[in-house]
């Protein structure tokens, strides 16, 4: 059992691929929830919370909530009045919908952003388009370089200049537009010996190729089928409209029956998937542990049995 | 440099996908849905444009040079957001549509936009950002010529650009969030990001104001160096 | 000991044939190459010397096809049988491999294995194929364990080395090396130098490597080629070359020191290129001569060091590391350098020489402990003008951090420098670079520039991290001199470097940095003459035979008496 994290990048993609476009394209609030929940699932059980994350991410929810209903004013049922203007349950609903998708995406996007590494995307760029993620190899590996050619070069102009009185921020900004422009011109001339030393390596060769240490096995095509079917099933329900919600002028659901409730759950396991198998590995290493390990006795034994054969 | 056989396969596939892709979605979006329709047609329109571009540059011979120089120029523009006070990331990327070329240009932006979000948080906005930003560069590239001539352009172009990078934003932002397009919601997305819209338009501006000319110097420099 | 010279006779087709190869740049009228012709076999390791502009460097780049040099080139030039211009983009990088000096420049890819498969990928190699070569390539140089690292953390030999194994992942024949331990510390120069000879030696490349400190390599090269002015002035082996060598002007610092004293000495067609080979020599110059004829060294330099000066800079128990829990990098480190002094700190990579050098200039604060310039604590710039005196400068090992990409007139009018200020003496003067851009400088001339521009602010104490890095004998010899000039004037002096020849012929004393503290110090002489391991070519040759003599001029005088009469 492979975990989540570190399936193939293919796999990776289509999942947020999915469950981030169903999101995205049907806004029905059961929908909705079950992508917020399962993208906090996941972002919880992966033990890297950050309270501040989750703080911002509800204000901004709440924000979106309350800024609907002052802006649009459709709807029946209305709660009160302001400025003479209808503050109405409709809008309010819709608003906080409209908030649980951005919260969910949000959430799920955080979560993507840590799993899908770096290495990750140039494997699946590389696959298409070789050349390109040998130039976006290139960019990476030259963010840390440059960002320390400034740090340094900021530092040593420190060093060498001082100013009468406190500095401006016009004299801050200044000064760091002239460390990073002695930044670029180090950088320019690191990229003449950049482009030589792809040259000398071959790269005017017409015809590239790109590698990369994923392998794509069975488990992960095991996974896409799964991803792939219950995706299906819900955008499959939604295009027939039976996923439809309106919120003006009334609240109307328009599913009814099996197919819309076997498509929600369908997407409940789309949305708790990664939370699932972050378990499920949790509990398998959980139980190795207790095993116990063959001693060393009885290893010895074993290889000498196996020399002899 | 087409090879053979089956690379000439890929080499077609490359340009039908994206061709294909946009009347695609936009009949997908006109058939099944009728919320988000804006969505879905303008997503198309964005990845498709970015893989239209990739497939062009992966078709063409590349020259080590501006490839060298889209790398180092898209990681400085990354770098660049880094630095306290001013965020140079936008002014980069037209002094090296300027500069290097349309073509480079677009390459430069759409690569921080990607580079960028891979290291600050991505979101499904990033094919927005890619196009936006690649569309300064290219901009930039097109108009390459009244613009090295003149500061006083130079600056109000950086404004402009600014100023429109963030507007398309705030589009998409509507859209993704509220599904429908409705002028109260865009003014208040707007307002919303008023202060950063400012802060892009005076950091871009005063940055191509003090430094288009030493930076010009250099990256004419680097084009002597570089061009074959 | 066989005479190698013939090796290249003996074996069958000639790998490397050059035959009247000159080269003209675009725009310049005279000629970079001047008909340099030679042959090389299989397998040969090839040494490149020759003073600094000689052409070195631009006949390595002929060799290879891409890049292509802008300028005009002549000549035939042969590989593997082949005409070089016949070789497309794939083969030119599958047959000959480059790696330049500058390790961090050449490395394209953000992980140690892309680097590795950068340029299979180039020349089309199906990825399954990629993946063993990688592999391959990982293991066999030692690079195995740090797959899935980052380019970017790697220390400098490492990355080196990353460069040598990408070359040589493409299974070329031919390798040319531009000056590829110039800015390695000695350590990792060795453990580069021992994977170029492993190839040679199980796989037939044929290596041609261009270096300035030739003692490393005189040992186990088959050839060396000598480059003047542009010319072929010697294609022997390095034992008859060594003296065509030193009768160039401005090499002498570069050749091997046994070979150096022996011609000073008067002894010009003794070629040495060990350190066995010196003390053997040695040991028979003693043996002629008189027993009365015992010289004391000079200890006039010690005498001077002992009298009292005022202290310029000082550390008192300074202890620093980068965060809460991590390792101390200085641990109750305490010194000190009295004014118009120079001390030069040794130690092994990473032992915390150049956080010692940020911590003295402010920029890095230490956690506890004291420092101070003239008495007055040193604080972290805060971009105020600092009161009255203590104003320390700093010459970075990448002396480009310093330029603004102006040429050398403007840089230094920026500073507010004038060049008759400079105490650079007559041999050196901007004036015939002024209209450079200053990153087109060489090594040497960048590093005056450098070192004029951090004079700016009229210093107290300089510091400066490997001012020697990468520079010939020419350029060192006049950095050093420029420094004696600034001592004279008061400065107080740091020299971080890890060249030991340097560190004794030109400062007043010595100390090796070992977790985070001074492990020893003194004057050059005791330093040196007590050490087992961080010491001098010439105490290693001259120890047993002679008393104390760490330089080159200790041992003349020293073996005066020895002297070869020549007329």
């Amino acid at each position: 059992m492979i975990r989540f994290s570190d399936k193939h990048p293919a796999v990776t993609a289509l999942y947020f691929i999915s469950v981030t476009g169903i999101a995205m394209f049907v806004p029905h609030p059961v929908i909705l929830l079950l992508s917020l929940a399962g993208a906090l699932s996941y972002y919880l059980i992966r033990g890297e919370a950050s309270a501040r994350f989750l703080c911002f991410t509800a204000g901004l929810a709440l924000l979106m909530t309350l800024i609907n209903p002052l802006l649009s004013h459709r709807g029946e049922t209305v709660l009160f009045f302001i400025n003479l203007r209808p503050f109405t349950l409709e809008a309010l609903l819709y608003g906080a919908n409209a908030a649980l998708l951005a919260a969910g995406v949000i959430v799920r996007m955080n979560s993507f952003s840590k799993i899908m590494t770096t290495e990750k995307v140039l494997c699946l760029i590389g696959r298409f388009s070789p050349r390109l993620s040998a130039v976006i190899s290139a960019a990476v590996r030259s963010v840390p370089l440059f960002s320390s050619y400034y740090r340094h070069v900021s530092s040593f102009r420190a060093l060498c200049r001082g100013y009468d009185s406190e500095p401006t921020p016009y004299d801050r900004a200044k000064e760091s537009m002239e460390a990073f422009s002695a930044t670029v011109g180090i950088a320019l001339e690191g990229s003449i010996d950049a482009a030589d030393s792809m040259d000398a390596r071959g790269w005017q060769n017409g015809h590239r190729t790109a590698s990369s240490r994923f392998v794509f096995g069975q488990n992960d095509a095991a996974a896409m089928i799964y991803i792939a079917l219950s995706a299906s099933v819900c955008i499959a329900a939604a295009a027939s409209g039976l996923l439809d919600f309106d919120f003006y002028p009334v609240i109307a659901d328009y599913g009814r029956g099996l197919f819309p409730l076997t498509s929600l759950v369908s997407y409940a396991f789309l949305s708790f998937y990664p939370a699932v198998s972050e378990c499920v590995w949790h509990i398998m290493w959980k139980k190795r542990k207790t095993e116990k390990y063959p001693d060393a006795e009885a290893l010895r034994e074993y290889n000498r049995r196996e020399a002899e054969k | 440099m087409i090879p053979s056989g089956y690379g000439r396969l890929r080499a077609f596939l490359r340009f039908a996908i994206p061709l294909a892709f946009i009347p695609a979605m936009t009949l997908a979006g006109a058939l099944f849905l009728d919320k988000k329709r804006y969505l879905l047609v303008s997503l198309g329109i964005a990845v498709s444009a970015l893989l239209l571009f990739d497939a062009a540059y992966e078709s063409r011979r590349s020259s080590s040079g501006s490839a060298a120089a889209a790398a180092v120029m898209t990681a400085l523009a990354v770098t660049g957001r880094l630095i306290p006070v001013i965020k140079p990331s936008a002014a980069i990327i037209i002094l090296t549509g300027i500069w290097l070329g349309p073509e480079t240009g677009f390459l430069t932006g759409a690569l921080t936009a990607l580079l960028s979000n891979m290291i600050f948080g991505q979101g499904p906005w990033t094919p927005f950002q890619m196009l936006a930003w690649g569309l300064t560069g290219l901009i930039a590239g097109y108009l390459s010529r009244p613009l090295k001539k003149s500061r006083i352009a130079l600056t109000a172009f950086g404004l402009a650009a600014g100023a429109a990078y963030s507007l398309l934003m705030d589009v998409y932002t509507v859209l993704s969030s509220y599904g429908e397009f409705t002028p109260a919601l865009y003014y208040a997305s707007v307002l919303n990001a008023l202060p950063f819209t400012l802060s892009y338009m005076i950091s871009d501006a005063l940055f191509l104001f003090v430094l288009s000319e030493p930076l010009g110097k250099k990256l004419e420099r680097l084009k002597k160096r570089l061009i074959e | 000991m066989t005479d190698t010279n013939e090796k290249h006779i003996i074996s069958g087709t000639p790998a490397v044939i050059v035959k009247d190869l000159s080269f003209t740049p675009e725009g310049g009228s005279r000629r970079i190459l001047d008909s340099v012709s030679f042959s090389l076999g299989e397998g040969e390791l090839v040494l490149l010397a020759g003073p600094t502009g000689s052409g070195k460097s631009t006949l390595l780049r002929a060799l290879k096809p891409e890049p292509p040099m802008k300028g005009r080139l002549e000549g035939r030039i042969t590989v593997c049988g082949r005409n070089i211009s016949d070789f497309s983009s794939a083969e030119q990088a599958a047959a000959i491999g480059y790696v330049a000096q500058d390790p961090e420049t050449q490395i394209v890819t953000d992980r140690v294995e892309s680097e590795l498969a950068f340029g299979p990928e180039n020349i089309g190699m199906p990825p399954s194929l990629i993946g063993l070569r990688v592999a391959e390539a990982a293991s066999w140089f030692g690079l195995d364990q740090l797959t899935g690292t980052e380019t970017s953390v790697l220390s400098g030999g490492k990355k080196q080395l990353l460069n040598l194994a990408s070359a040589a992942a493409l299974k070329p024949r031919l390798l040319l090396l531009d000056e590829p331990t110039a800015e390695l510390d000695p350590v990792a120069a060795d453990s580069f130098i021992s994977a170029v000879k492993r190839l040679v030696r199980e796989f037939g490349i044929t290596v041609i490597i261009a270096e300035h400190r030739l003692s490393a390599l005189t040992g186990d090269a088959d050839r060396l080629l000598i480059l003047n002015e542009g010319r072929l002035v010697s294609d022997s082996s390095p034992r008859d070359g060594i003296p065509v060598l030193l009768s160039i002007p401005g090499t002498l610092p570069e050749a091997p020191a046994a070979a150096v004293l022996a011609h000073r000495l008067g002894y010009p067609d003794k070629s040495f290129t060990g350190i066995s080979d010196g003390r053997e020599f040695v040991r028979g110059l003693k043996k002629t001569a008189q027993p009365e004829s015992e010289r004391k060294p000079d200890t006039s330099k010690d005498k001077e060091a002992a009298k009292g000066s005022e202290t310029a800079l000082k550390f008192e128990n300074v202890s620093f590391r980068y965060g809460k829990n991590s390792r101390d990098v200085l641990s109750g480190l305490s010194f000190a350098v009295g004014e118009g002094e120079m001390l030069s700190l040794l130690g092994g990579n990473g032992a915390g020489k150049s956080t010692v050098l940020y911590t003295a200039a402010g920029l890095l604060s230490p956690y506890t402990g004291n420092v101070s310039v003239y008495g007055k604590k040193v604080r972290k710039n805060d971009g105020r003008k600092k009161p009255g005196s203590g104003r320390i400068a700093i010459v970075p090992q990448n002396v480009r951090l310093l330029f603004s990409g102006l040429t050398v007139a403007e840089e230094l009018a920026k500073a507010g420098v004038s060049p008759e200020n400079l105490p650079y003496g007559p041999d050196f003067d901007f004036a015939g670079i002024a209209g450079c851009c200053s990153y087109d400088l060489s090594g040497g001339e960048a590093h005056m520039l450098g070192l004029a521009l951090a004079l700016a602010s009229e210093p107290d104490v300089l510091l400066l991290d490997e001012p020697t890095c990468g520079l010939d004998g020419a350029a060192t010899e006049a950095l050093g001199r420029a420094l004696m000039s600034l001592k004279a004037k008061g400065v107080a002096i740091i020299t971080v470097t890890h060249s030991v020849a340097f560190a004794a012929e030109y400062s007043d004393r010595v100390a090796l940095l070992f977790c985070g503290r001074i492990a020893g110090e003194g004057t050059p002489r005791t330093f040196f003459s007590d050490a087992a391991f961080f010491t001098t070519d010439i105490r290693r040759i001259t120890e047993g035979s002679a008393d104390n003599a760490v330089t080159i001029s200790d041992a003349l005088r020293f073996f005066e008496p020895y002297k070869e009469d020549t007329e």
